[in-house]
């Protein structure tokens, strides 16, 4: 697949936004809800119409086709399974309404659903209804229903957000496995950084109809392009400074001024607890720590905010109560 | 307790129904039951039932789609207007309905000229009864097709089906145990239905004569036992039919949680 561009002037649930996957990538559109990340995806499937733009698949121009012409696969949050269908009937959907020059036979959809139910692991489950299983077990044959029409990509809408924690990891990480086998070229769209961060290839964060950064899993998180990334990627502290002549002072949090590479001018930086450094003296007081975890967290109580901070592996806690500063140097500046 | 309930308020009157019309004796009860004019009331309300209650599936299940599924001004206001025939008093369906469709009401006149009559004649009766049924099939319909989530159709159309593979395939099996409710209520009421078709029917006996009024017909003649033999009939008829389909609404149910 290449070169998906499309561009919206009218709405603004999706805007101006210019996206290629390449054939066998991952991609994650990730971002707040209302973000036009769902939208995205449906303007692929050929749910919605764009207003303005262009949608290629394969070199193909999108404009203009049904959905269910498109052979893309789509997986929904809520699996969207017919209940009234057997397993292996589910699955074998979308084989058995092609035309019949297009048809496979009997045989061979038995086959292949027999092939996809081994590849989702739930060899003989075939006859049970969609009632009959689990969460995680339905989503799996969400994704079997999609895969047996062989799309030209996969699009995944927020797979595991109605599955509970440990579900939701151990599918995350069979799905990873799956793509690794397979290399069908996939979109997911996810509100949960982390699991975007694991799963993808490459990640599109979004805000606000716009795609505000694409990148390796490393690269987003390692070099944020805007505060908005930044503050999306994980928990961070965001402090509003202003910059003069390479200096930064924080005018919303009583810390010691930092050098910053910005030109002169009101700025925001942002910072992750682990990249905090804690000082022994400054006008903060440990109000809590917490030892619970690998690694302990402090909660310090400076100015009029609450920061949170997580110390070095090793590092010894200090006493609740002790006063403390904030060493903000590895914090990230970016224009206000 | 809901047991001694449901024996007080339903088990004893049919009970006493089922006791009365012996003191004819079997042969009499066979000899009442067998007269043609009889059996011509028993097939007219149950055919007439059956039929207007298979004409509602289709009927109530577009009313049902169109109001779940699309939004036009006056949406509600349709929605309301669904409920009237069960609000109207029957007589007052009856008049109304005989009104339009006599010779000389306005969907009756555009009839006449063809040499087709609707009221005083089977049609009519039909139509009473379409009338009665389709708020039962609607309203069975509609919250089923409400919880079927949207995205099932959508899945299905990514899935490559068309938009007639999408409702013979996923919509209508989806909707068909209710479907099913459905009929048996449209049925139930339109079977039992008196006081709109005798306005519109035109009462001939051995032609527009429903089982119903037959059973007046014969408390007015003081044939009390042979009213009641004809009620039992069209219970036996009546119950043997709703089971079947509460059976077959089992069956289709089966896999839903």
């Amino acid at each position: 697949m290449q070169d998906i561009a499309k561009r919206f002037a009218a709405t603004a649930a999706v805007e101006d936004v210019n996206l290629s996957v390449e054939r066998g990538e991952f991609l994650a559109l990730l971002g707040p809800s209302g973000s036009g990340k769902t939208t995205l995806l449906r303007l692929i499937a050929g749910l919605e119409a764009a207003d303005a733009g262009h949608i290629r698949i394969d070199g193909r121009d999108m404009d203009g086709v049904p959905a269910r012409a498109r052979h893309v696969g789509l997986v929904f949050q809520h699996y969207a399974l017919f209940r009234h269908m057997t397993v292996a009937a589910n699955i074998a959907f979308g084989l058995r309404v092609r035309p019949r020059a297009t048809r496979p036979t009997k045989a061979e959809i038995a086959a292949r659903v027999e092939r996809l139910l081994d590849l989702i692991q739930l060899p003989g489950y075939g006859g049970r209804y969609p009632d009959q299983l689990s969460g995680g077990q339905r989503q799996r044959v969400a994704l079997a229903r999609a895969l047996a029409i062989e799309p030209r990509v996969l699009l995944l809408d927020e797979p595991f957000g109605a599955l509970d924690a440990q579900v939701r990891k151990d599918l995350r990480r069979w799905l990873r496995g799956l793509h690794d086998r397979v290399h069908l070229t996939t979109i997911l769209v996810t509100h949960d950084q982390a699991e975007a961060l694991e799963l993808a290839d490459r990640v599109a964060v979004m805000n606000a109809g716009r795609v505000e950064q694409v990148g390796t899993p490393a690269e987003v998180w390692d070099a944020p392009a805007n505060a908005f990334v930044h503050g999306f990627l994980g928990d961070s502290l965001r402090v509003a400074c202003m910059i003069a002549e390479g200096i930064a002072r924080f005018t919303d949090l009583p810390a010691d001024p930092v050098p910053a590479a910005l030109p002169d001018g009101a700025a925001v930086a942002v910072i992750r607890p682990h990249e905090i450094a804690l000082r022994a003296e400054g006008a903060g007081r440990v109000h809590a720590v917490s030892l619970a975890g690998p690694l302990a967290h402090v909660e310090v109580a400076i100015g009029a905010r609450m920061v949170e901070i997580t110390l070095p592996p090793g590092a010894v806690p200090p006493r609740v109560g002790a006063a403390c500063g904030l060493d903000l140097a590895r914090a990230r500046f970016y224009r206000a | 307790m809901t047991l001694a309930w449901v024996g007080l308020l339903v088990v004893l009157p049919l009970a006493a129904l089922v006791a009365r019309p012996w003191e004819l004796g079997m042969h009499g009860v066979v000899a009442s039951l067998t007269q043609p004019r009889v059996l011509a009331a028993l097939r007219l309300s149950f055919g007439m039932a059956l039929g207007a209650a298979a004409l509602n599936l289709v009927l109530g299940g577009l009313v049902a789609w169109v109001l779940v599924r699309t939004r036009f001004p006056g949406r509600r206001l349709a929605d309301a207007l669904v409920d009237l025939p069960f609000a109207l008093p029957t007589a007052v369906s009856g008049i109304a309905l005989t009104t339009l469709y006599a010779p000389n009401g306005w969907l009756g006149g555009l009839a006449a000229p063809f040499g087709l009559s609707i009221a005083y004649a089977r049609p009519g009766i039909f139509i009473a009864l379409l009338f009665v049924g389709l708020p039962y099939m609607v309203r069975a319909i509609q919250p089923v097709l409400h919880d079927l989530p949207g995205d099932v159709e959508e899945a299905a159309s990514t899935l490559g089906a068309t938009h007639w593979q999408i409702v013979t395939r996923v919509i209508l099996p989806a909707i068909a145990p209710a479907a099913v409710v459905g009929f048996a209520m449209a049925f139930a009421r339109a079977v039992g239905e008196y006081g709109s078709v005798i306005f519109i029917a035109g009462n001939m006996p051995n032609r527009t004569e429903i089982a119903p009024l037959l059973i007046v017909i014969r408390l007015e003649q003081l044939d009390y036992a042979g009213a009641a033999a004809l009620a039992l009939a069209m219970l036996a008829l009546s119950f043997l039919i709703l089971a079947a389909l509460n059976l077959l609404q089992r069956r289709l149910r089966r896999h839903l949680a």
